[in-house]
């Protein structure tokens, strides 16, 4: 809210300069949002907390200025002349919504002169950056700055048979607004109607029909209560909001309606001339009680952990106009209508601290500690994102959101995803069922910008609809690079391995909805995720040329479930190793896999390792042939093993080898 | 005997002199000093000595052995080394062999140190899910229906009672339902709120939260903690401020402001996160005494500290991920 300084000195001696002012109000929880000068004033904008909606007005301010300063307030002092004829006589005003308008006053002004606004006014609210329109809207607009409850100023002539209902409004209910727009009402609304139509929405702006004109002689002067929830949600729905809205959003003061009437009313016949009508139709079917609230004094030293004497604390109170009486070592407050917020003794301790100073609040030099063990999750994800940074992969982090047509290359299953409602992601409003996809988006942005070689990963959840309440939401890690598969399995087993040194880890073949050749990952015989080589399809989605890009994903919990294994010391061998090389031609279709199992079926226990070299295809290799070279390491534990017994070995391996998968010994 | 020992240490060292390239010195050690070689074999005929010349013999065969393989080390030496020299030179200004490492996202980075120093601090870590319901994200959370951020249009629903969150401060609800107090935690995590994306907006950001329950905590001891960490994460001389604000799961509430000083040494107040006292309400509807446990939480944004500290000017490159980017941090 804009505070003009020399506005507010009306209501409160001021004798600080304009940036004291702002650091007062920034201590008490009004932070500033920004200062201007203008001519001999200085504009301080203030940001108000929804919870304080008394401060929407200066008098607000100017109290918690006189609270802490303890600078004299000046509130003003209304004297209303009045006619005879009575307001009743007008006007005949129905709370039709007495949950959503706790009171409705009407003031009549008779004979009236509609003309433009003298020059102070129209300065001071150009200050504030408002429009002067006229002498009435503006003594309206006036009040409202000054105590932040907001009136609004019928042309009498046009309400039909001077009727005021506050009703919600019928199916098919229009209003064209005062500034211009027409708004299709439904029956959540809360509107003000005449005897015919809607002449307003509530707290939110009146009708074009009956605003005051240069015609307008008589006045109906609004002052009212309405719901915070009812004006925010119509507000939103009409897409129209304005300071009146703004206001009772943040809950006006019910109890002070009439006096806020009766200052709108003055200013309008000193500014319009006119006579007021005696009296003023007042609906206010429940007046709630006085609120009182207690504070002991041992709690509030509790909380705060500082000593505050019972006397602070209560002059504090005082100076609040929260009225304290203190009786052994307990305040108890009587607080005004315009504090809604207070409510609890805790709410006391906050006016309290707030007062007394956040900067009396003392630091300590050390903190008292228990040691929190380490947290798996945190440990998992800080390892994997170690070791995939040494295998040379960037993290990424990518939106939550993803598109149809991304979604389903890698879910077909659209009855399992989960969508926002959100208007503004038209475009993207699925949540991940796989990561993947995000990921070879960033790979084709790295692509053309040149960033090559590009490995990346991300570590994220993924979101698939269940019965439940909550979705099953699911961390992944996914990795994406445009290298080949067998690098790609080698970063996937570098992972595992670090997790599990023993862990044995197998790619079996399966069909992936992205994947042109798709794999699942078994680790113990457990699936922990799938990998694969992108399809044409997300190739063409994606714009890939010349590149095919591989990826997989990972399950995080299942990744977390290897963690536990136990580590335990193994002796070191003694005794050398044994390596033999061979080069075996096999036919095409002859996977390592088929050859690993049959060594194994003939291996000794001597056997440690069977490690691939490399294929060789051409000079020497027969077409339709390969030629793959392995490397067998032979070890005893308790002995040195001799040139003779791996000969032996070898030669029932090779025996196997051709037996089972017609391997051929290739002979240099 | 003895002179022939003398006789094989001179004819080597003659022979060495011989030696011009490593393939005749190869031939040199294969005739003396290998295993068969007559140096190595003058060493196993010690034994033959009678008893009282063993020694004499053990001494001066160690003594040509000595002799001849320094010289022969020598001789290896300077041929090894100036085939190196006229061959092959090491240009010892090449680039090294790159290797290609990764990095984490700076966001991760921020978040990790963060995590590193509430750790310290005897913080355990706790993580929740992204999409929640209404009372996580708000009821609990003492955010009343009529509370402008319960607004459909400030939230991202997916039903009626469901939506992603908007703030970690869901995970305090769940850790607060599942274990009773002593209770010192510290929440990451990714957070969703609808807003037009610019320089400094995105609809999705991380923060993190702090929150400690037990018997006897005060503001001190948050203002404490908070200052603790300040300094530990900013820098010892760091100044920050306390400011009363208003929060629902919290009361007193704050805000809290760092002085930060630029390269050029210019000072200015930023927000840095809000904290508060634990609202009696959280701890009624998470059925905690609120007698006699008293707490304080403490949160911020993740992206706006990375951002201040690193320079970075706008929020979409976080997530744009490039990698001339994600590099440089």
């Amino acid at each position: 809210m804009k505070i003009s300084i020399n506005w507010l000195k009306d209501y409160i001696d001021i004798d600080q300069t304009p940036m004291q002012i702002a650091d007062i109000l920034s201590d008490l929880g009004f932070p500033t949002e920004g200062i201007e000068t203008i001519g001999d004033d200085t504009i301080v904008d203030v940001e108000i907390t929804s919870n304080r909606g008394d401060c929407l007005g200066y008098i607000g301010v100017a109290r918690e200025l006189a609270a802490v300063t303890g600078n004299k307030l000046k509130i003003p002092q209304v004297e209303l002349p009045e006619s005879d004829k009575q307001a009743s006589e007008f006007t005949n005003i129905e709370i039709a919504e007495p949950d959503l308008c706790h009171r409705y006053t009407g003031r009549i002004i008779q004979g009236v002169k509609v003309a433009p606004s003298p020059d102070w006014l129209v300065n001071r609210l150009q200050a504030l950056g408002m429009r002067s329109v006229n002498n009435i809207v503006d003594a309206t607009n006036y009040v409202m700055i000054e105590t932040g409850q907001p009136p609004h100023a019928f042309d009498f002539d046009k309400i039909t048979d001077g009727k005021i209902i506050v009703r919600k409004a019928k199916p098919g209910e229009q209003i064209v607004s005062i500034d211009g727009s027409k708004c299709d009402l439904d029956p959540d609304m809360l509107i003000i109607a005449d005897a015919k139509k809607p002449v307003a929405i509530a707290g939110i702006m009146g009708g074009l029909d009956t605003e005051v004109s240069d015609k307008t002689t008589t006045v109906l002067l609004e002052d009212a209560h309405f719901d915070p929830v009812s004006v925010r949600t119509t507000s939103r729905k009409l897409t129209l909001a304005s300071e009146s809205s703004f206001r009772f959003e943040r809950i006006v003061d019910t109890e002070n309606i009439d006096a806020a009437s009766k200052r709108t009313a003055q200013l309008i016949i000193q500014l319009a001339g006119g006579k007021v009508a005696k009296g003023v139709v007042d609906i206010y079917p429940k007046k709630p009680a006085q609120k009182h609230v207690t504070l002991r004094i041992a709690r509030l030293n509790k909380l705060l952990g500082i000593d505050i004497p019972p006397q602070t604390a209560v002059d504090i109170l005082a100076s609040l106009q929260l009225n304290p009486k203190l009786e052994s070592d307990i305040v108890t407050c009587e607080i005004p209508s315009w504090r809604s917020d207070i409510y609890r003794e805790v709410d006391l301790i906050e006016e309290v601290a707030r007062v007394h100073g956040y900067d009396k609040i003392p630091t300590q030099k050390r903190i008292e500690i228990e040691v929190a063990p380490v947290n798996p999750h945190q440990k998992l994800s800080q390892a994997l994102s170690e070791i995939l940074k040494g295998c040379g992969f960037y993290e990424t982090i990518n939106v939550t959101f993803i598109d149809n047509a991304t979604a389903e290359l890698f879910a077909p299953d659209t009855a399992q995803s989960i969508s926002v409602k959100d208007e503004s992601r038209k475009n993207a409003s699925l949540l991940r069922q796989n990561l993947i996809g995000s990921l070879l988006g960033v790979l084709k942005t790295n692509l053309n910008a040149k960033n090559s070689p590009c490995r990346i990963f991300e570590l994220a959840d993924t979101f698939i609809s269940h019965s439940e309440k909550l979705p099953i939401e699911k961390t992944k890690l996914s990795l994406v690079c445009d290298s080949d598969l067998r690098d790609l399995r080698g970063v996937i087993e570098a992972i595992v391995k670090s997790l599990d040194k023993d862990a044995e880890i197998t790619f079996t073949p399966h069909d992936l909805p992205w994947a042109q050749i798709g794999a699942q990952i078994l680790v113990n015989g457990d699936i922990i995720g799938t990998a694969g080589i992108v399809n044409n399809a997300v190739k063409e989605k994606f714009d890939f040329k010349e590149l095919t890009p591989v990826a997989a994903e990972l399950d995080f919990a299942q990744l977390q479930k290897l963690q536990t294994a136990e580590i335990k010391m193994k002796p070191i061998s003694r005794f050398p190793s044994i390596e033999r090389d061979l080069s075996l031609i096999l036919d095409e279709q002859t996977t390592w896999a088929d050859i690993t199992q049959a060594v194994n079926k003939k291996a000794p226990d001597k056997l440690q390792d069977i490690r691939f070299v490399g294929i060789y295809r051409g000079k020497g290799v027969p077409d339709n042939k390969k030629s793959l070279t392995l490397t067998l390491t032979f070890r005893d534990e308790d002995g040195t093993l001799t040139h003779e017994t791996v000969d032996k070995f070898q030669a029932g391996i090779v025996k196997e080898l051709t037996k089972k998968i017609k391997a051929e010994l290739r002979t240099a | 005997m003895l002179d022939q020992f003398e006789k094989i240490g001179s004819e080597a060292l003659e022979d060495l002199k011989k030696v011009k390239d490593l393939d005749s010195l190869e031939q040199f050690r294969i005739k003396y000093l290998s295993r068969k070689g007559l140096v190595t074999q003058m060493l196993s005929q010690i034994g033959k000595f009678p008893a009282e010349q063993k020694p004499k013999a053990g001494q001066l065969a160690n003594k040509v052995k000595g002799k001849v393989t320094k010289a022969f080390e020598q001789i290896k030496n300077s041929l090894s080394g100036s085939k190196t020299k006229t061959d092959q030179l090491v240009d010892i200004t090449l680039p090294g062999i790159p290797v290609n490492l990764g990095k984490a996202h700076v966001i991760t980075q921020t978040t990790n140190e963060l995590l590193e120093i509430f750790g310290r601090m005897g913080f355990d870590v706790a993580y929740g899910p992204e999409v929640e319901d209404e009372w996580h994200n708000f009821v609990a959370l003492n955010i009343p229906a009529e509370h402008p951020a319960r607004d459909p249009i400030d939230n991202f629903y997916l039903d009626d009672e469901t939506l992603l969150r908007s703030q970690t401060s869901t995970i305090q609800i769940r850790v607060m339902e599942n274990k009773k107090p002593p209770i010192r935690v510290v929440a990451p995590g990714r957070v969703y709120r609808p807003d037009t994306v610019d320089a400094t907006h995105m609809y999705m950001f991380h923060q993190l939260e702090a929150l400690v329950v037990d018997e006897n905590v005060t503001m001190v001891d948050m203002k404490t903690a908070i200052d603790q960490f300040i300094h530990a994460f900013f820098g010892p001389n760091t100044k920050w401020r306390f400011r009363p604000s208003f929060f629902p799961f919290t009361e007193p509430s704050a805000e809290i402001d760092l002085l930060w000083v630029d390269k050029k040494g210019t000072e200015q107040w930023i927000e840095m996160g809000g904290c508060g006292m634990v609202d009696p309400n959280v701890f009624d509807a998470v059925g905690i005494d609120n007698e006699k446990y008293t707490g304080w939480a403490f949160g911020f944004g993740i992206e706006r500290l990375a951002m201040r500290k690193y320079g970075i000017t706008d929020i979409r490159l976080l997530f744009e991920n490039d990698l001339r980017f994600l590099k440089q941090f």
